[in-house]
């Protein structure tokens, strides 16, 4: 079950993170899902990848893997960037929402999600041990 | 080896469990409450306010 679960949950990121949801009516957002999106998915990106590089640094030794070094050195050096750059893009959509800030908040969407992806392909993979 | 490789799946399979609520919550088909969204605009702009500490904690640094 904790593997189809893990499984689940690479497959989760890969396809259906960020689905569009129906904002009711009144909120903050005023109808603007892209808007929703892109602070939930800051904020959840924050948490995960904070999450994933806990992990990394506190089990280095046990995982034993230049891949994986190398993917947490990589969120390390550009996580901030990652969001400063989503949150620079949402202002700019939220102030001008033409189709090419919309393009480019999208894009910084995308960023976050390959990056998601990829610390559940390595959280995934570790968390069923192999045989020796 | 087989008692550090199970701490290790189990360190992961701890994280996986703490992070699907988030992932969950994120891919629920659904309305999205006008006090939820209001939680969710107030949890960002107190993120984005706090965006340079929020990068100090010791699983940042690469050493």
């Amino acid at each position: 079950m904790k593997q189809f679960i893990n499984i689940a949950t690479v497959l989760i990121l890969l396809f259906g993170f960020g689905c569009t949801k129906r904002l009711a009516p009144g909120g903050v957002y005023q109808g603007d899902q892209l808007l929703f999106e892109a602070e939930q998915m800051t904020l959840d990106a924050y948490k995960i990848l904070d999450s994933y590089v806990t992990w990394e640094k506190e089990n280095r030794a046990l995982i034993n893997s230049p891949a994986v070094q190398q993917s947490a050195s990589k969120v390390r050096a550009n996580a901030k960037s990652w969001i400063a750059t989503m949150i620079a893009m949402r202002n700019a959509y939220a102030t001008n929402p033409t189709d090419g800030n919309r393009d480019a908040l999208e894009k910084s969407l995308a960023v976050l999600r390959v990056a998601l992806f990829e610390a559940a392909k390595y959280l995934a993979q570790y968390s069923t041990p192999k045989p020796q | 080896m087989i008692m550090e490789k199970l701490a290790l799946a189990i360190a992961a399979l701890n994280l996986l469990d703490k992070l699907m609520p988030i992932i969950d919550a994120d891919v629920k088909a659904g309305t999205v409450s006008v006090e939820d969204q209001k939680k969710v605009r107030t949890e960002y702009e107190n993120l984005v306010g706090r965006l340079d500490e929020l990068f100090d904690g010791p699983q940042w640094k690469d050493e």
